[in-house]
């Protein structure tokens, strides 16, 4: 007989060893199973091993036409070769998830409020209220209506056959880190996930929230304030059309349901700032005769979140009806800006008020109605069921009233109308236009695209300079409404309803102006005498006035515009504000031997918002505090100090025009009431104070770029995966942007495009193709988008790379 | 077989070696256990089942590692997980060293002590008398 000793010695070493093995096996809190983790066959080394795409590889993918080359240059830029469109979009899926899954899949997620499946119960308020808002629903919605001969559904079709394909074909142990780390597949992907997709850009560029804010506004500051501080035209105030739809007697908007609406979209966090995040953008056409190169030249530079993998993924499409190269979206099929052998094309948010927010009337007898052109009437009720992780699943009911979804019901009742939903109507356009080759067709396949309202700069080239064009058109939905411009929350009574649309024909356009040369910045489109309402959230327009003149000057002096000429311009850091303020502040003169000092450090500065100038230190820190200072006391007041300031343009007729404005006064002091000189001196002596305090008592040593960065943060949060701080140039309102102290965002993407010669196209992107951080290209590209430096392309219209350039060959055959 | 396995000792950590590298080669790192669990049995004992446990899995993870960064970034791998992870590389060398010891070492101590269970109990000497004749 053994002893007893030994055979407990055995029975708990097994126990144990099993134990283990299990505990290596399971995910243990935020930590993932560390046998799978770190296991040296298909752990996290795995990453390392498909670093680089295969030199050479052939695969089988079922539902191909045909065979499917692609051809990566040395940029990681996939060149896809097909013979249909079909072939040419399922690869387009397949290139998308091999590079760049994890991303489309997140962002998936967020769109469709499903965060809670892998990230577990903290994001089920969030993924609530995107069901709420409902771009996955609306774009099943949309979906169900087309045809099977349709071809966006065929697209879509394709693509995700494409997708699905790589999933299929990926062993988990091949999934991106991301995937690993939070320990799941993906899911198969569906054209509901493209559009669904689609649809958070145009969410992200066109759904506004600031009907609320003004709406808060009002009821603190007044609607004569409002209208003034925050006018529909730049920069002179303009009475409203038609007077505002607020409810008699009341508030405006109640503050419970307005501040409850604007938590949840603050809360929404980085994956929606990952497209709104400095959602400014240039474009710029040139015409043949004013071009150095003879033809036209397009520029264009969309100012989204700085992130990694990047918002844009670039690519070139040929075979069936396509030869187009640009910027793609993962997990959406299409080139969203880009150029094909006789078009080029950029867009810049034209930042239309397309939104609006109706407060409903709940039946005090019955909470599931609400009162429309005076009879009860009842709410859509959807329930949605949200999986959570490790956590019980939870249904939550989504109501519509017919205005939308209800975004808030705490306080009161708001509803959320908004142009976006069924946004497939976007890539039925895109697919026209990457195949147009005239303004003529270009502009007809602008008839499909709804939202979000896009300046599309366009420019062609038909062989000769008169068979060229050059255009700018804003392009999307417009409503027109009764009663009302809309800019507060409106009574949902069925008095301030939408009527309508702008017509078509009617939107503002521009085409081979005589001046040679189009522009837009974001400002407002169409100019005085324009019938309609489009909206007032322009930008100021210090960009736009910037390159205009910079391209007015070089035709006036050099005569013709070079490619060099537009890529300077697009990174420009002259700050046209400070060119405007600057003067007063000298003229205000200082109270302080630390602010004559730094006065003297402005006199010397050239406005130009660079790393080494200490005089843009100066001027920024001085605007940030003379905003502060001039509005921040009335908006205290007004319990409204979390809410939007005035734009600069504002301020700047009150300090040209208005010196004694009772803005400038100081409403917590009795007395004399303070002017803008006293307001000036007293933000610039803030101002010098603060920067005396962080940066060291000489002006002269307080360079832009010790407290200006630029960051490029994971979209997952991953301090490790993100890239920066950068000390950067630019700021808020540069031609070159970089908000804020620490920008998040800034040109997504930087184009120039010389018409006829497409193939010496000058592009670069911060970041890199692929989304595997171990890749070579994960973020290559940053160092010189950093440096404001270009890339060559590879435009081949054969199967094959020029030497040197090609990387990897995949060849994709039907199975 | 089994005994030309344990004699020398280093045949049966070679022959642990080369069964958790079948292992890892076929995906299924947790069989690690299995082979150092057969080394162990090999060593007869549960103490020096643990040791030839560790000898024969952890090498292995790591030869592995080592054959793939010739190929592959893997000391950039390293250096990122570390980053994720907060406590940088030290810590993904610490837990790529742990997964595989303890896995060897409880393996070898079920292997070890399995044999010391099974095995028979020795023959007791007989008394030497003087009546047995001396050894020529």
């Amino acid at each position: 007989m053994k002893s007893p000793q030994v055979v407990l010695k055995e029975i708990v070493s097994v126990v144990l060893a099993v134990v283990f093995v299990i505990l290596f096996s399971i995910p243990l809190g935020s930590v993932p199973p560390l046998g799978d983790l770190l296991n040296p066959n298909g752990g996290i080394w795995t990453l390392a091993a498909r670093a680089n795409h295969p030199v050479l590889e052939e695969l089988r993918l079922p539902g191909l036409d045909g065979d499917v080359t692609v051809l990566r240059d040395d940029w990681g830029v996939p060149h896809i070769f097909a013979t249909t469109n079909h072939d040419l979009f399922l690869a387009l899926g397949y290139v998308h998830a091999q590079d760049r899954m994890w991303q489309m899949d997140i962002q998936y997620r967020f769109a469709a409020g499903r965060l809670s499946e892998i990230l577990g119960r903290k994001y089920i308020d969030q993924d609530t209220f995107m069901r709420t808002i409902g771009l996955q629903s609306e774009a099943a919605i949309s979906l169900a209506t087309l045809s099977s001969a349709d071809t966006s559904l065929q697209t879509f079709t394709a693509y995700a056959a494409g997708v699905n394909a790589w999933i299929s074909q990926t062993p988990t142990r091949n999934l991106p880190l991301e995937f690993r780390l939070l320990d799941y597949r993906p899911e198969p992907w569906t054209p509901v996930h493209s559009a669904a997709e689609g649809g958070l850009l145009a969410f992200s560029l066109s759904a506004d929230f600031s009907d609320i804010e003004l709406g808060l506004l009002t009821d603190g500051l007044g609607a004569a304030a409002v209208d003034e501080l925050f006018p529909v035209t730049s920069p002179v105030p303009v009475p409203p059309i038609v007077p505002n739809g607020t409810r008699g007697g009341g508030l405006v908007v109640d503050p419970v349901a307005a501040r409850d609406v604007l938590a949840k979209v603050r809360s929404l966090g980085p994956l929606l700032g990952a497209l709104r995040e400095g959602a400014g953008s240039n474009n710029w056409v040139v015409a043949a005769n004013r071009s150095a190169t003879g033809r036209p030249l397009l520029a264009g530079d969309p100012h989204l979140r700085l992130q990694l993998p990047a918002v844009w993924y670039e690519v070139h499409l040929h075979g069936g009806d396509y030869d187009v190269y640009g910027v793609s979206l993962p997990g959406v099929p299409g080139v969203f800006i880009g150029f094909n052998r006789n078009i080029a094309w950029s867009e810049t948010n034209t930042g239309a008020d397309v939104t609006d927010f109706y407060r409903e009337t709940v039946n005090p007898a019955n909470p599931d109605q609400y009162r429309y052109l005076g009879q009860w009437r009842n709410f859509s009720l959807i329930p949605e069921r949200i999986r959570v992780r490790e956590w019980p699943d939870t249904t939550v009911i989504v109501k519509k009233s017919i205005h939308g979804p209800l975004v808030t019901q705490r306080g009161e009742t708001l509803a959320m109308r908004w142009t976006g939903n069924g946004s497939i109507s976007a890539v039925a356009a895109n697919l026209a236009w990457m195949k147009a080759s005239s303004w003529a067709e270009f502009r007809d396949a602008l008839r499909l695209w709804k939202n979000p309202a896009q300046n599309f700069a366009f420019a062609s080239w038909g062989g000769s300079p008169s068979s060229s064009t050059i255009a700018i058109r804003s392009n999307g939905l417009f409503p027109i409404r009764n009663n009302t411009l809309g800019r507060v929350p409106l009574d949902g009574g069925g008095d301030f309803e939408w009527m309508g649309w702008v017509p078509f024909d009617a939107y503002p356009e521009a085409v081979d102006p005589a001046q040679g040369y189009l522009v837009s910045a974001n400002q407002i489109p169409a100019g005085a005498g324009y019938p309609y309402y489009l909206g007032w959230q322009w930008d100021p327009g210090y960009r736009a006035k910037l390159i205009n003149f910079l391209l007015n000057k070089t035709i006036a002096t050099v005569g013709l515009v070079s490619r060099d000429e537009m890529k300077a311009i697009q990174g420009n850091t002259s700050d046209a504000a400070a060119q405007i303020f600057v003067p007063f502040v000298l003229a205000a003169g200082c109270t302080s031997a630390l602010c004559t000092a730094s006065e003297q450090v402005l006199q010397r500065w050239d406005f130009r918002m660079e790393t080494d100038r200490s005089g843009a230190s100066i001027w920024y820190t001085f605007f940030k505090a003379f905003i502060q200072d001039t509005f921040g006391d009335e908006w205290a007041r007004a319990n409204a100090s979390d809410l939007m300031m005035p734009y600069p343009d504002v301020l700047e007729r009150l300090v040209r025009f208005v010196p004694n404005s009772p803005w400038f006064d100081d409403v917590r002091t009795a007395g004399t009431p303070e002017t803008r000189d006293v307001i000036l001196r007293r933000a610039m002596e803030t101002a010098v104070q603060d920067l005396a305090t962080r940066l060291g008592p000489d002006p002269s040593q307080w360079p832009w770029g010790r407290i200006h960065v630029r960051t490029f943060d994971h979209l997952s949060g991953i301090a490790a995966l993100s890239r920066g701080p950068y000390a950067a140039e630019g700021d808020d309102i540069t031609v070159d942007p970089a908000p804020g102290l620490t920008a998040r965002g800034g040109p997504s993407w930087r184009m120039v495009v010389p018409l006829g010669t497409p193939e010496n196209a000058s592009v670069i992107y911060p970041g890199g193709q692929s989304g595997n951080p171990l890749s070579p290209h994960y973020a290559d590209q940053l160092p010189l988008w950093l440096a404001r430096s270009y890339r060559d392309i590879v435009y081949p219209t054969a199967a094959s790379l020029p030497a040197g350039r090609l990387e990897s060959t995949l060849i994709l055959r039907r199975a | 077989m089994i005994a030309s396995l344990r004699e020398p000792w280093w045949r049966s950590v070679l022959f642990g070696l080369v069964l958790t590298l079948i292992f890892l080669a076929t995906g299924v790192w947790q069989l690690t256990v299995v082979s150092a669990a057969v080394v162990g049995f090999l060593a007869g004992g549960g103490r020096k089942g643990a040791i030839r446990g560790i000898q024969a899995t952890a090498p292995a993870w790591f030869l592995w590692l080592l054959v793939l960064s010739v190929i592959a970034p893997v000391e950039e791998t390293l250096i990122l997980l570390g980053s994720i992870l907060g406590a940088g590389w030290g810590l993904v060398v610490v837990l790529l060293a742990l997964v595989p010891i303890v896995l060897g070492l409880l393996g070898g101590m079920s292997g070890g002590y399995l044999a010391e269970v099974l095995a028979k109990d020795a023959p007791k000497p007989e008394p030497v008398t003087a009546a047995d004749p001396p050894a020529r």
